[in-house]
Protein backbone atom coordinates (compact mmCIF):
# COMPACT_ATOMS: atom_id res chain seq x y z
CA UNK A 1 0.00 0.00 0.00
CA UNK A 2 1.01 3.26 -0.93
CA UNK A 3 2.66 4.87 2.34
CA UNK A 4 1.21 8.70 1.59
CA UNK A 5 -1.70 7.24 2.03
CA UNK A 6 -1.14 5.23 5.01
CA UNK A 7 -0.23 8.30 6.83
CA UNK A 8 -2.96 10.37 5.39
CA UNK A 9 -5.95 7.96 6.20
CA UNK A 10 -6.21 8.64 10.17
CA UNK A 11 -6.54 12.41 9.22
CA UNK A 12 -9.55 11.98 7.59
CA UNK A 13 -10.81 8.66 9.45
CA UNK A 14 -10.19 9.74 12.80
CA UNK A 15 -12.69 12.80 12.39
CA UNK A 16 -15.60 10.67 10.75
CA UNK A 17 -15.33 8.02 13.06
CA UNK A 18 -15.37 11.16 16.20
CA UNK A 19 -18.56 12.37 14.18
CA UNK A 20 -20.37 9.03 13.41
CA UNK A 21 -20.27 8.53 17.37
CA UNK A 22 -21.44 11.40 18.69
CA UNK A 23 -24.62 11.31 16.43
CA UNK A 24 -25.10 7.52 17.64
CA UNK A 25 -25.15 8.77 21.07
CA UNK A 26 -28.20 11.41 20.76
CA UNK A 27 -31.20 9.87 21.08
CA UNK A 28 -34.72 10.66 19.29
CA UNK A 29 -34.02 10.08 15.41
CA UNK A 30 -37.14 11.66 14.29
CA UNK A 31 -36.98 14.33 17.01
CA UNK A 32 -32.84 14.95 15.35
CA UNK A 33 -34.75 14.77 11.61
CA UNK A 34 -37.11 17.50 12.71
CA UNK A 35 -34.53 19.82 14.52
CA UNK A 36 -32.35 19.04 11.12
CA UNK A 37 -35.15 20.25 9.09
CA UNK A 38 -35.81 23.09 11.03
CA UNK A 39 -32.03 23.84 11.01
CA UNK A 40 -31.14 25.81 7.43
CA UNK A 41 -27.32 25.12 7.58
CA UNK A 42 -28.06 21.13 8.44
CA UNK A 43 -30.72 20.79 5.59
CA UNK A 44 -28.16 19.59 3.29
CA UNK A 45 -26.89 16.66 5.61
CA UNK A 46 -30.05 15.35 6.27
CA UNK A 47 -30.82 12.76 3.46
CA UNK A 48 -33.80 10.21 4.44
CA UNK A 49 -36.05 10.05 7.24
CA UNK A 50 -38.23 6.66 7.17
CA UNK A 51 -40.48 6.35 9.45
CA UNK A 52 -38.32 6.52 13.04
CA UNK A 53 -35.32 5.59 10.98
CA UNK A 54 -32.69 8.64 10.20
CA UNK A 55 -29.67 8.05 7.93
CA UNK A 56 -27.43 10.57 7.23
CA UNK A 57 -24.82 9.79 4.72
CA UNK A 58 -21.79 12.21 4.45
CA UNK A 59 -19.31 10.96 1.52
CA UNK A 60 -15.90 12.28 0.47
CA UNK A 61 -14.70 11.83 -2.40
CA UNK A 62 -13.75 8.44 -3.24
CA UNK A 63 -11.77 7.36 -6.23
CA UNK A 64 -10.10 4.18 -5.74
CA UNK A 65 -11.40 0.72 -4.14
CA UNK A 66 -10.25 1.40 -0.12
CA UNK A 67 -13.25 2.54 1.94
CA UNK A 68 -14.21 2.47 5.54
CA UNK A 69 -17.90 2.25 6.82
CA UNK A 70 -18.94 2.74 10.04
CA UNK A 71 -22.50 1.84 10.69
CA UNK A 72 -24.42 2.09 14.14
CA UNK A 73 -27.09 0.57 15.67
CA UNK A 74 -30.14 -0.12 13.29
CA UNK A 75 -32.31 2.81 13.96
CA UNK A 76 -29.64 5.28 13.56
CA UNK A 77 -26.67 4.61 10.97
CA UNK A 78 -23.93 7.22 10.00
CA UNK A 79 -22.46 6.10 7.03
CA UNK A 80 -19.05 7.86 6.54
CA UNK A 81 -17.42 6.44 3.14
CA UNK A 82 -14.02 7.90 2.95
CA UNK A 83 -10.86 7.19 0.09
CA UNK A 84 -7.84 8.64 0.90
CA UNK A 85 -5.97 8.23 -2.23
CA UNK A 86 -4.63 11.10 -4.01
CA UNK A 87 -6.57 13.13 -2.09
CA UNK A 88 -6.24 16.97 -3.68
CA UNK A 89 -6.34 20.25 -1.76
CA UNK A 90 -10.15 20.29 -3.20
CA UNK A 91 -11.41 17.59 -1.81
CA UNK A 92 -10.01 18.94 1.54
CA UNK A 93 -11.99 21.21 1.29
CA UNK A 94 -15.04 19.68 0.56
CA UNK A 95 -14.36 17.32 3.63
CA UNK A 96 -13.59 20.11 5.87
CA UNK A 97 -16.71 21.74 5.02
CA UNK A 98 -18.79 18.14 5.43
CA UNK A 99 -16.79 18.29 9.04
CA UNK A 100 -18.16 21.86 9.50
CA UNK A 101 -21.90 20.93 8.28
CA UNK A 102 -21.88 18.45 11.49
CA UNK A 103 -20.65 20.57 13.56
CA UNK A 104 -23.27 23.02 12.99
CA UNK A 105 -25.86 20.44 13.41
CA UNK A 106 -24.35 19.46 16.94
CA UNK A 107 -24.40 22.90 18.06
CA UNK A 108 -28.71 22.86 17.03
CA UNK A 109 -29.75 19.95 18.85
CA UNK A 110 -30.66 19.55 22.78
CA UNK A 111 -29.07 15.92 23.16
CA UNK A 112 -30.67 15.55 26.55
CA UNK A 113 -34.38 16.43 24.71
CA UNK A 114 -33.95 16.88 21.40
CA UNK A 115 -38.26 18.00 20.80
CA UNK A 116 -38.08 20.64 23.43
CA UNK A 117 -37.92 23.86 21.68
CA UNK A 118 -35.24 26.86 21.79
CA UNK A 119 -35.65 28.45 25.22
CA UNK A 120 -34.94 32.25 26.52
CA UNK A 121 -32.59 33.20 29.10
CA UNK A 122 -35.43 33.22 31.22
CA UNK A 123 -36.52 29.62 30.72
CA UNK A 124 -39.86 30.48 28.32
CA UNK A 125 -40.05 29.18 25.12
CA UNK A 126 -38.45 31.06 22.53
CA UNK A 127 -41.30 31.58 20.02
CA UNK A 128 -39.29 31.51 16.68
CA UNK A 129 -40.11 27.93 16.49
CA UNK A 130 -43.62 29.36 14.54
CA UNK A 131 -41.30 31.50 11.93
CA UNK A 132 -42.41 28.80 9.77
CA UNK A 133 -45.74 28.09 10.83
CA UNK A 134 -49.06 29.45 10.03
CA UNK A 135 -52.25 29.35 12.16
CA UNK A 136 -55.58 29.68 10.73
CA UNK A 137 -58.97 30.47 12.80
CA UNK A 138 -61.34 32.20 14.84
CA UNK A 139 -60.63 35.48 16.59
CA UNK A 140 -58.92 33.67 19.63
CA UNK A 141 -56.00 33.82 17.57
CA UNK A 142 -55.79 37.44 17.27
CA UNK A 143 -53.85 37.78 20.41
CA UNK A 144 -51.11 35.37 18.82
CA UNK A 145 -50.44 38.29 16.57
CA UNK A 146 -51.35 41.33 18.28
CA UNK A 147 -48.59 40.25 21.32
CA UNK A 148 -46.15 39.71 18.38
CA UNK A 149 -45.87 35.64 19.36
CA UNK A 150 -45.97 34.75 15.54
CA UNK A 151 -46.48 36.74 12.58
CA UNK A 152 -48.34 33.93 10.16
CA UNK A 153 -51.78 34.67 11.63
CA UNK A 154 -54.75 34.28 9.70
CA UNK A 155 -57.87 35.07 11.77
CA UNK A 156 -61.38 36.94 12.02
CA UNK A 157 -63.59 38.02 14.51
CA UNK A 158 -66.54 35.22 14.42
CA UNK A 159 -64.72 33.26 11.28
CA UNK A 160 -65.81 29.18 11.46
CA UNK A 161 -65.33 26.55 8.99
CA UNK A 162 -68.03 27.90 7.25
CA UNK A 163 -66.88 31.37 6.46
CA UNK A 164 -63.07 30.41 6.58
CA UNK A 165 -63.87 29.56 2.35
CA UNK A 166 -65.53 33.14 1.91
CA UNK A 167 -64.36 35.84 4.16
CA UNK A 168 -60.61 37.88 4.25
CA UNK A 169 -58.63 38.87 6.84
CA UNK A 170 -58.40 42.86 7.48
CA UNK A 171 -56.63 44.46 4.97
CA UNK A 172 -56.18 41.66 2.78
CA UNK A 173 -58.11 40.85 -0.58
CA UNK A 174 -58.02 37.05 -0.32
CA UNK A 175 -60.12 34.51 1.31
CA UNK A 176 -58.51 33.23 4.38
CA UNK A 177 -58.23 29.50 3.20
CA UNK A 178 -56.40 31.20 0.18
CA UNK A 179 -53.76 33.03 2.20
CA UNK A 180 -51.78 29.84 2.66
CA UNK A 181 -52.04 29.30 -1.30
CA UNK A 182 -48.28 29.54 -2.88
CA UNK A 183 -46.81 29.38 0.88
CA UNK A 184 -44.55 26.99 2.57
CA UNK A 185 -45.44 26.66 5.95
CA UNK A 186 -43.92 23.56 7.39
CA UNK A 187 -46.99 23.51 9.78
CA UNK A 188 -50.07 24.98 9.90
CA UNK A 189 -52.31 25.20 13.22
CA UNK A 190 -56.12 25.28 12.90
CA UNK A 191 -58.46 26.60 15.62
CA UNK A 192 -61.94 26.29 15.00
CA UNK A 193 -65.06 25.10 16.83
CA UNK A 194 -65.70 28.22 19.19
CA UNK A 195 -68.16 29.70 16.89
CA UNK A 196 -69.52 26.55 15.91
CA UNK A 197 -71.02 25.32 19.55
CA UNK A 198 -74.09 25.82 19.24
CA UNK A 199 -74.60 24.44 15.73
CA UNK A 200 -77.42 21.82 15.70
CA UNK A 201 -75.69 19.54 14.00
CA UNK A 202 -72.38 18.51 15.31
CA UNK A 203 -71.70 16.34 12.04
CA UNK A 204 -72.10 18.90 10.01
CA UNK A 205 -69.36 20.75 11.97
CA UNK A 206 -67.00 17.69 11.27
CA UNK A 207 -67.88 17.60 7.86
CA UNK A 208 -67.19 21.18 7.07
CA UNK A 209 -63.93 20.96 9.45
CA UNK A 210 -62.55 18.08 7.19
CA UNK A 211 -63.19 20.44 3.78
CA UNK A 212 -61.03 22.48 5.79
CA UNK A 213 -58.14 20.55 6.35
CA UNK A 214 -58.78 18.92 2.93
CA UNK A 215 -58.26 22.64 1.33
CA UNK A 216 -55.45 22.94 3.59
CA UNK A 217 -53.67 20.22 2.15
CA UNK A 218 -54.24 20.57 -1.43
CA UNK A 219 -52.63 24.44 -0.71
CA UNK A 220 -49.72 23.20 0.60
CA UNK A 221 -48.79 19.58 0.87
CA UNK A 222 -46.28 19.26 2.57
CA UNK A 223 -47.27 20.67 5.96
CA UNK A 224 -48.24 18.99 9.11
CA UNK A 225 -51.47 19.99 10.05
CA UNK A 226 -52.53 20.24 13.87
CA UNK A 227 -55.96 20.83 15.42
CA UNK A 228 -55.88 22.89 18.23
CA UNK A 229 -58.60 21.98 21.31
CA UNK A 230 -61.28 24.64 21.98
CA UNK A 231 -59.67 27.00 24.66
CA UNK A 232 -61.96 27.09 27.75
CA UNK A 233 -64.29 29.75 28.51
CA UNK A 234 -64.38 31.39 31.68
CA UNK A 235 -67.58 29.97 34.81
CA UNK A 236 -69.54 33.71 34.02
CA UNK A 237 -69.39 33.10 30.32
CA UNK A 238 -70.30 30.08 29.98
CA UNK A 239 -73.36 30.78 32.27
CA UNK A 240 -74.16 33.28 29.59
CA UNK A 241 -74.65 30.13 27.16
CA UNK A 242 -73.96 33.21 24.44
CA UNK A 243 -74.78 30.64 21.04
CA UNK A 244 -74.54 27.56 22.64
CA UNK A 245 -71.28 28.54 23.96
CA UNK A 246 -70.39 26.50 27.52
CA UNK A 247 -68.39 24.43 29.14
CA UNK A 248 -70.30 21.36 28.53
CA UNK A 249 -70.33 21.95 24.82
CA UNK A 250 -67.05 23.35 24.57
CA UNK A 251 -66.46 19.66 26.03
CA UNK A 252 -68.31 18.11 23.73
CA UNK A 253 -66.91 20.02 20.43
CA UNK A 254 -63.31 18.65 21.65
CA UNK A 255 -64.27 15.18 21.44
CA UNK A 256 -65.60 15.37 17.63
CA UNK A 257 -61.79 17.24 17.01
CA UNK A 258 -59.92 14.78 18.15
CA UNK A 259 -61.86 12.09 16.67
CA UNK A 260 -61.68 14.24 13.28
CA UNK A 261 -57.89 14.50 13.51
CA UNK A 262 -57.76 10.55 14.36
CA UNK A 263 -59.93 9.70 11.15
CA UNK A 264 -57.96 12.89 8.68
CA UNK A 265 -54.30 11.43 10.41
CA UNK A 266 -53.64 15.06 11.43
CA UNK A 267 -52.52 15.59 14.82
CA UNK A 268 -54.69 16.75 17.72
CA UNK A 269 -53.41 19.13 20.60
CA UNK A 270 -55.18 19.58 23.27
CA UNK A 271 -53.68 23.02 24.53
CA UNK A 272 -56.75 24.15 26.64
CA UNK A 273 -55.37 21.46 29.05
CA UNK A 274 -52.90 24.06 29.62
CA UNK A 275 -55.06 26.67 30.94
CA UNK A 276 -58.50 25.06 32.52
CA UNK A 277 -58.59 25.01 36.09
CA UNK A 278 -59.53 22.33 38.49
CA UNK A 279 -63.67 23.54 37.81
CA UNK A 280 -62.56 22.73 33.95
CA UNK A 281 -62.74 26.87 33.50
CA UNK A 282 -60.50 29.52 32.23
CA UNK A 283 -59.35 31.28 35.46
CA UNK A 284 -61.09 34.58 35.46
CA UNK A 285 -57.53 36.37 35.26
CA UNK A 286 -56.76 34.74 31.85
CA UNK A 287 -59.23 37.21 29.77
CA UNK A 288 -61.07 40.79 29.34
CA UNK A 289 -64.37 39.32 28.57
CA UNK A 290 -63.78 35.27 29.81
CA UNK A 291 -63.02 34.06 26.20
CA UNK A 292 -60.40 36.13 24.65
CA UNK A 293 -56.91 35.67 26.24
CA UNK A 294 -54.59 38.07 27.36
CA UNK A 295 -50.54 38.09 27.15
CA UNK A 296 -50.00 35.62 29.94
CA UNK A 297 -52.87 32.87 29.22
CA UNK A 298 -51.93 33.40 25.04
CA UNK A 299 -48.14 32.30 25.80
CA UNK A 300 -49.07 29.75 28.56
CA UNK A 301 -51.09 27.75 25.34
CA UNK A 302 -48.84 28.43 22.88
CA UNK A 303 -45.97 27.09 25.21
CA UNK A 304 -48.23 23.99 25.16
CA UNK A 305 -48.01 24.05 21.23
CA UNK A 306 -44.31 24.59 20.97
CA UNK A 307 -43.56 21.53 23.23
CA UNK A 308 -45.99 19.47 21.50
CA UNK A 309 -45.42 19.68 18.27
CA UNK B 1 -66.99 100.90 16.58
CA UNK B 2 -65.75 99.77 13.63
CA UNK B 3 -62.80 98.05 15.14
CA UNK B 4 -64.30 96.66 17.61
CA UNK B 5 -66.65 94.72 15.79
CA UNK B 6 -63.81 93.51 13.44
CA UNK B 7 -61.84 92.28 16.53
CA UNK B 8 -65.13 90.60 17.81
CA UNK B 9 -65.53 88.54 14.22
CA UNK B 10 -61.64 87.64 13.83
CA UNK B 11 -62.14 86.63 18.00
CA UNK B 12 -65.73 84.72 17.26
CA UNK B 13 -64.06 82.86 14.04
CA UNK B 14 -60.96 81.95 16.29
CA UNK B 15 -63.48 80.12 18.61
CA UNK B 16 -65.41 78.43 16.28
CA UNK B 17 -61.98 76.88 14.52
CA UNK B 18 -60.99 75.77 17.93
CA UNK B 19 -64.42 74.33 18.46
CA UNK B 20 -64.52 72.64 15.67
CA UNK B 21 -61.25 70.44 16.36
CA UNK B 22 -63.27 68.51 18.82
CA UNK B 23 -64.31 65.94 15.97
CA UNK B 24 -64.31 62.75 16.60
CA UNK B 25 -68.16 62.40 15.49
CA UNK B 26 -68.42 60.07 12.09
CA UNK B 27 -68.52 61.85 8.90
CA UNK B 28 -67.15 64.94 9.78
CA UNK B 29 -64.63 66.06 7.42
CA UNK B 30 -60.86 66.93 8.68
CA UNK B 31 -60.99 69.46 11.80
CA UNK B 32 -58.84 72.44 11.62
CA UNK B 33 -56.28 72.20 14.10
CA UNK B 34 -56.71 73.68 17.34
CA UNK B 35 -53.69 76.00 16.88
CA UNK B 36 -52.26 73.07 19.73
CA UNK B 37 -48.74 72.33 18.44
CA UNK B 38 -47.75 69.16 19.48
CA UNK B 39 -44.36 68.60 19.99
CA UNK B 40 -44.12 65.56 21.93
CA UNK B 41 -43.44 62.30 19.47
CA UNK B 42 -45.84 60.53 17.74
CA UNK B 43 -44.98 57.45 20.79
CA UNK B 44 -44.55 59.84 23.27
CA UNK B 45 -48.57 60.87 22.92
CA UNK B 46 -49.78 57.11 21.91
CA UNK B 47 -48.81 56.65 25.12
CA UNK B 48 -50.06 59.45 27.21
CA UNK B 49 -53.48 58.71 25.75
CA UNK B 50 -52.91 54.56 26.54
CA UNK B 51 -52.19 55.80 29.99
CA UNK B 52 -54.89 58.00 30.56
CA UNK B 53 -57.74 56.68 28.67
CA UNK B 54 -59.91 53.99 29.82
CA UNK B 55 -60.36 50.60 28.39
CA UNK B 56 -62.31 47.63 28.66
CA UNK B 57 -59.27 45.20 27.89
CA UNK B 58 -56.55 46.61 30.21
CA UNK B 59 -53.50 44.89 28.76
CA UNK B 60 -53.07 47.79 25.98
CA UNK B 61 -49.70 46.97 24.23
CA UNK B 62 -47.68 49.11 21.33
CA UNK B 63 -47.90 47.16 18.74
CA UNK B 64 -44.92 47.04 16.40
CA UNK B 65 -46.01 46.20 13.01
CA UNK B 66 -46.82 49.66 11.41
CA UNK B 67 -46.39 48.38 7.99
CA UNK B 68 -49.77 45.52 8.80
CA UNK B 69 -51.25 48.55 10.51
CA UNK B 70 -50.94 50.79 7.57
CA UNK B 71 -52.00 48.13 5.43
CA UNK B 72 -55.27 47.95 7.57
CA UNK B 73 -56.07 51.59 7.27
CA UNK B 74 -54.72 51.70 3.20
CA UNK B 75 -52.46 53.91 3.32
CA UNK B 76 -48.39 53.98 3.03
CA UNK B 77 -45.15 55.45 4.21
CA UNK B 78 -45.95 58.49 1.28
CA UNK B 79 -48.76 59.57 3.57
CA UNK B 80 -47.92 58.74 7.03
CA UNK B 81 -44.21 59.34 8.09
CA UNK B 82 -43.90 58.16 11.72
CA UNK B 83 -46.93 56.32 13.73
CA UNK B 84 -47.65 54.78 16.96
CA UNK B 85 -49.81 51.54 18.05
CA UNK B 86 -51.28 50.60 20.84
CA UNK B 87 -53.56 47.93 20.99
CA UNK B 88 -56.12 45.67 22.43
CA UNK B 89 -53.86 42.52 22.06
CA UNK B 90 -56.27 39.99 23.18
CA UNK B 91 -59.18 40.62 20.34
CA UNK B 92 -62.08 41.21 23.00
CA UNK B 93 -62.79 44.55 21.70
CA UNK B 94 -61.47 46.74 18.77
CA UNK B 95 -59.78 48.99 21.09
CA UNK B 96 -56.29 50.76 19.99
CA UNK B 97 -54.58 54.13 20.28
CA UNK B 98 -52.91 55.48 17.00
CA UNK B 99 -51.53 58.74 16.56
CA UNK B 100 -50.03 59.60 12.70
CA UNK B 101 -47.74 61.71 11.54
CA UNK B 102 -48.95 63.22 8.14
CA UNK B 103 -46.60 63.97 5.43
CA UNK B 104 -48.73 67.52 4.61
CA UNK B 105 -52.03 68.56 5.12
CA UNK B 106 -53.05 66.48 2.11
CA UNK B 107 -52.35 63.83 3.78
CA UNK B 108 -54.16 64.56 6.95
CA UNK B 109 -57.07 64.44 5.28
CA UNK B 110 -56.55 60.94 3.38
CA UNK B 111 -55.81 59.50 7.36
CA UNK B 112 -58.66 61.55 8.30
CA UNK B 113 -60.97 59.69 5.78
CA UNK B 114 -59.23 56.34 6.37
CA UNK B 115 -59.65 56.41 9.96
CA UNK B 116 -63.62 56.89 8.94
CA UNK B 117 -63.39 53.46 7.10
CA UNK B 118 -61.86 51.41 9.39
CA UNK B 119 -64.19 52.57 12.14
CA UNK B 120 -67.27 51.49 9.52
CA UNK B 121 -65.30 48.16 9.05
CA UNK B 122 -64.79 47.23 12.80
CA UNK B 123 -68.58 48.23 13.22
CA UNK B 124 -69.55 45.78 10.78
CA UNK B 125 -67.15 43.17 12.25
CA UNK B 126 -67.88 43.28 15.60
CA UNK B 127 -71.54 43.73 15.49
CA UNK B 128 -72.23 41.01 13.25
CA UNK B 129 -70.15 38.74 15.67
CA UNK B 130 -72.58 35.88 16.09
CA UNK B 131 -74.10 35.50 19.07
CA UNK B 132 -71.40 37.17 21.36
CA UNK B 133 -72.79 40.28 23.56
CA UNK B 134 -70.21 42.77 21.80
CA UNK B 135 -72.58 45.64 22.14
CA UNK B 136 -70.09 47.83 24.71
CA UNK B 137 -67.26 46.99 22.00
CA UNK B 138 -69.50 48.11 19.48
CA UNK B 139 -70.23 51.40 21.19
CA UNK B 140 -66.78 51.85 22.02
CA UNK B 141 -66.26 51.95 17.93
CA UNK B 142 -69.02 53.95 16.73
CA UNK B 143 -67.78 56.55 19.67
CA UNK B 144 -64.08 56.24 18.11
CA UNK B 145 -62.19 60.03 19.00
CA UNK B 146 -60.71 60.94 15.62
CA UNK B 147 -58.96 64.32 15.58
CA UNK B 148 -55.95 66.34 13.86
CA UNK B 149 -54.01 68.49 15.64
CA UNK B 150 -51.58 69.81 12.48
CA UNK B 151 -50.07 67.08 10.86
CA UNK B 152 -50.95 64.69 13.47
CA UNK B 153 -54.18 62.33 13.45
CA UNK B 154 -55.32 60.65 16.81
CA UNK B 155 -57.40 58.01 16.30
CA UNK B 156 -58.85 56.09 19.74
CA UNK B 157 -61.50 53.85 20.48
CA UNK B 158 -61.75 53.52 24.46
CA UNK B 159 -64.45 53.91 27.03
CA UNK B 160 -63.70 57.67 26.99
CA UNK B 161 -63.15 59.17 24.07
CA UNK B 162 -64.16 62.88 24.82
CA UNK B 163 -61.12 63.12 26.77
CA UNK B 164 -58.19 62.38 23.91
CA UNK B 165 -58.36 66.78 23.67
CA UNK B 166 -57.52 67.58 27.47
CA UNK B 167 -55.08 64.95 27.14
CA UNK B 168 -53.26 65.96 24.39
CA UNK B 169 -53.65 69.34 25.84
CA UNK B 170 -50.97 68.55 28.86
CA UNK B 171 -48.99 67.32 26.31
Amino acid sequence: MNKKLLVKAPLVLVPALISAIMLSSCAGTSAIAETLARTEGSATVLSTTVEDTTVVTTTETTSQATSSETTLESTESVTMTSSTTETTESTMAESSSSRKSITDLFTTIDFKNPREPKTNADGTVDFSCFDNCAFVGNSRLLAVESYGFCDNVYAKVGLNVNTVFTECCSGSSKTVINELSGKRYSKVFLMFGDNECGWGSMSAFKNQYAKVIKAVKERIPTAKIYLISVLPISKATSAKNEFGCNKDSINNVNKIIKQLADEQGVTYLNAATSITDAAGYLPDEASPDGCHLGKKYTKIWLEYVARNM
Amino acid sequence: MKKIISVLLVLSLAFAFAACSKGGENGETPTEPTGKVITATVDEVAAALTEKLIFIDTEIEKYERNEKTLSLFELDETVVTELADYKAGSGATAEEVLVFKCADSESVEKVYNACLVRVQELHDLYSNYQGRDTKDAVAEIDSAAIQSYGNIVVFAICKNPDAVESIINTL
